[in-house]
């Protein structure tokens, strides 16, 4: 126990001092996680919509097939992204292995099907009478589509919330293509949750709780102010 | 000279398949221009999706829609803009009242001083302008409505469809609400098509009727012409006519025709254009069977009308407004009495005739209708 809480007061120490390898650590863990959540937005809400709105031959094998993305297995996802990028891989001439660009890509196929799923979920939840009743005062397709997709803002936000969790929490394939690389004490490809478990090899516990400590305080900051967004609108709507 | 009358809408071959059912085969329709036309049917006759084509808010699997004479589509943004459709149920975005009120505004790109005059002047008119930043969880049945109508209005459109815009509402609201939609309708210079599936509304409302039914128009004409002089049976049940017999012209004299019944009533009725041995079916409206009673002993009516039948009350149900009996006669033998067809007439009468007579089932009367108030319908 004494061990534990010794591990507590350095990571404390470590983080009220502003120790710059943590903070390096910490813009990467970000960096990447929100880039891929970004992307997954950008990807996964259209994506999600015109699953949700159309329907065509072949419509539940896609619509299965993004559940499962949901839940592929993160070692997969980094086995795939890495022989993709590797040397003899497709796109290996263009030396990304082993740089941040290579986990944001294998961040973003978790982060994107998450986000997808449940924006397909959301929209599709919204009555189909709601995009009918836009049209029938005049909407445009796009502007039509825009009201659908506010209708299910609540939705679409913990679509994000959930795709950011899975994008940051991650582990297995941001290891297997980033390679959690530092050169001369200078962070190259570590995010917190790679240097966690690195540093619970080398015994560094303080370190190590430090590093879940800020993992924790973020996801929990990042969520949070998701939330509040999310129930910021259902407020409004609900006093509106 | 009677002036030519425009058309704001005419549809041509309409037809709209759900798998293998179709929905809706309208073979022509015209809706002309600055009436208020509207569609009767029973539920599930294809009324919604009529409208929905006629909106241009779902294709047709075949056919020509026109508004004003130019062929349109669900993709051409202009002709719906024309347009404005208030759907059964108030289906109100996110937001307060004066946003949902201003969404058609903002979906043509107007200046944010002109919505807001328009909103404003609108919910004015709709006496709902307390309303304006309302909780809209907090707004009752006819007030929810109201702004689904103001939001159209304010759109200020060509034609504006309204799909069963009362049927979501308590009766008492509805009755105060479709005065509202009377006097609205009334001052809207725009050409209106409402769907409903009330008579009272239709009656209420519309200068003509469309009667659908399987999907199929089946009569359109002014409500007087559809409700007094139904085209075939279907339309004639539908629009209230609650006994509907079946039978073969025996006479045709000079448009006085003697028709016998399948129960074996001989009933007299007028219609000029039916030959003698066509089978027709004749449909008879409760309130046009008027009653006396007759003694325990009596062997048949006494009276000058050709039409009077001797009977036992089989069934009295009080409604709102009076009493409805059924009516049974001595059929011929082998016919058993249908409710409200063979050997069987419903009859409608106030409640202080009721009273006064004191009918009950098993009261014996003598039932009576003029010629004229029998419609014969040709059988298909």
């Amino acid at each position: 126990m004494e061990v534990f809480w010794e591990a507590i007061r350095q990571a404390v120490n470590l983080i009220v001092h502003g120790n710059s390898y943590v903070f390096q650590v910490m813009w990467m863990s970000l960096r990447v996680a929100g880039l891929a959540t970004i992307s997954g937005m950008i990807v996964g809400i259209p994506l999600g919509t015109w699953l949700a709105l159309k329907k065509f031959w072949g419509w539940s094998a896609a619509a299965a097939m993004l559940n499962v993305g949901m839940m592929l297995p993160p070692v997969v996802v980094g086995l795939f992204v890495f022989l993709l990028l590797s040397r003899q891989g497709p796109l290996g001439s263009m030396d990304l292995l082993y740089t941040p660009t290579a986990m944001t890509i294998a961040e973003f196929f978790i982060a994107a099907p998450v986000i997808a799923a449940l924006t397909m979920s959301g929209v599709a939840s919204v009555p189909k009478e709601v995009r009918l009743q836009a049209l029938g005062l005049g909407a445009s397709r796009r502007q039509s589509i825009w009201i659908v997709l506010r209708e299910a803002r609540v939705t679409i936000i913990a679509s994000i919330v959930g795709g950011f969790g899975a994008a940051i929490s991650e582990v297995g394939a941001v290891t297997m293509v980033g390679g959690n690389l530092s050169v001369d004490g200078h962070n190259m490809t570590g995010t917190m949750t790679t240097a966690t478990m690195a540093l619970v090899r080398q015994g560094d516990y303080s370190l190590a709780m430090a590093f879940s400590i800020i993992l924790l305080v973020l996801a929990f900051a990042i969520t949070f102010i998701l939330t509040r967004t999310q129930q910021g609108f259902r407020r409004r709507w609900l006093q509106s | 000279m009677k002036e030519a009358v425009q058309d704001a809408i005419t549809a041509d071959g309409l037809v709209k398949r759900y798998g293998d059912r179709t929905v809706v085969d309208v073979e022509s329709m015209d809706v002309h221009e600055g009436e208020v036309l509207a569609i009767l049917g029973p539920n599930g006759a294809g009324k919604t999706t009529l409208f929905r084509m006629l909106a241009l808010l779902e294709p047709p699997d075949a056919g020509t829609i026109r508004y004003g004479g130019k062929a349109v589509t669900t993709r051409d943004l202009s002709a719906r803009r024309k347009i404005a459709a208030v759907f059964q149920r108030p289906l109100l975005f996110q937001g307060s009242v004066h946003d949902n009120v201003a969404y058609g505004l903002k979906f043509r790109h107007l200046r944010r001083a002109e919505v807001k005059s328009k909103v404003e002047h609108t919910l004015d008119f709709l006496g709902v302008s307390r309303l304006a930043e309302a909780d809209m969880r907090s707004l009752s049945g006819g007030e929810l409505q109201r702004v689904a109508i103001a939001r159209a209005l304010v759109l200020e459109p060509e034609i504006l469809f309204l799909d069963e815009p009362t049927s979501n509402l308590d009766v008492h609201v509805r009755r105060r609400f479709r005065a509202d939609l009377t006097r609205i309708v009334d001052r809207l210079a725009a050409t209106v098509i409402i769907i409903t599936h009330e008579h009272s509304e239709a009656l209420a409302l519309a200068q003509r009727v469309a009667v659908i039914n399987e999907g199929r128009l089946v009569q359109i004409g002014t409500p007087e012409e559809v409700f007094t002089r139904p085209q075939n049976s279907f339309v004639a049940d539908f629009t209230g006519a609650e006994t509907i017999w079946h039978g073969v012209v025996q006479t045709n004299d000079r448009g006085l025709c003697a028709i016998q019944t399948e129960a074996g009533l001989l009933v007299e009725a007028v219609a000029p254009d039916v030959k003698v041995g066509a089978r027709v079916a004749v449909a008879i409206r409760p309130e046009d069977v008027a009653i006396r009673l007759l003694p325990e002993d009596s062997d048949g009516p006494r009276s000058s009308a050709r039409n009077s039948w001797c009977g036992t009350v089989d069934t009295a149900t009080t409604t709102g407004m009076g009493m409805r009996l059924a009516i049974t006669f001595d059929c011929r033998p082998g016919v058993v009495p249908i409710f409200g067809g063979e050997g069987e007439v419903i009859s409608f009468i106030t409640r202080a005739s009721a009273v006064e007579l004191g009918v009950k089932p098993g009261t014996k009367v003598a039932a009576s209708a003029k010629a004229s108030a029998l419609h014969v319908l040709m059988e298909d």
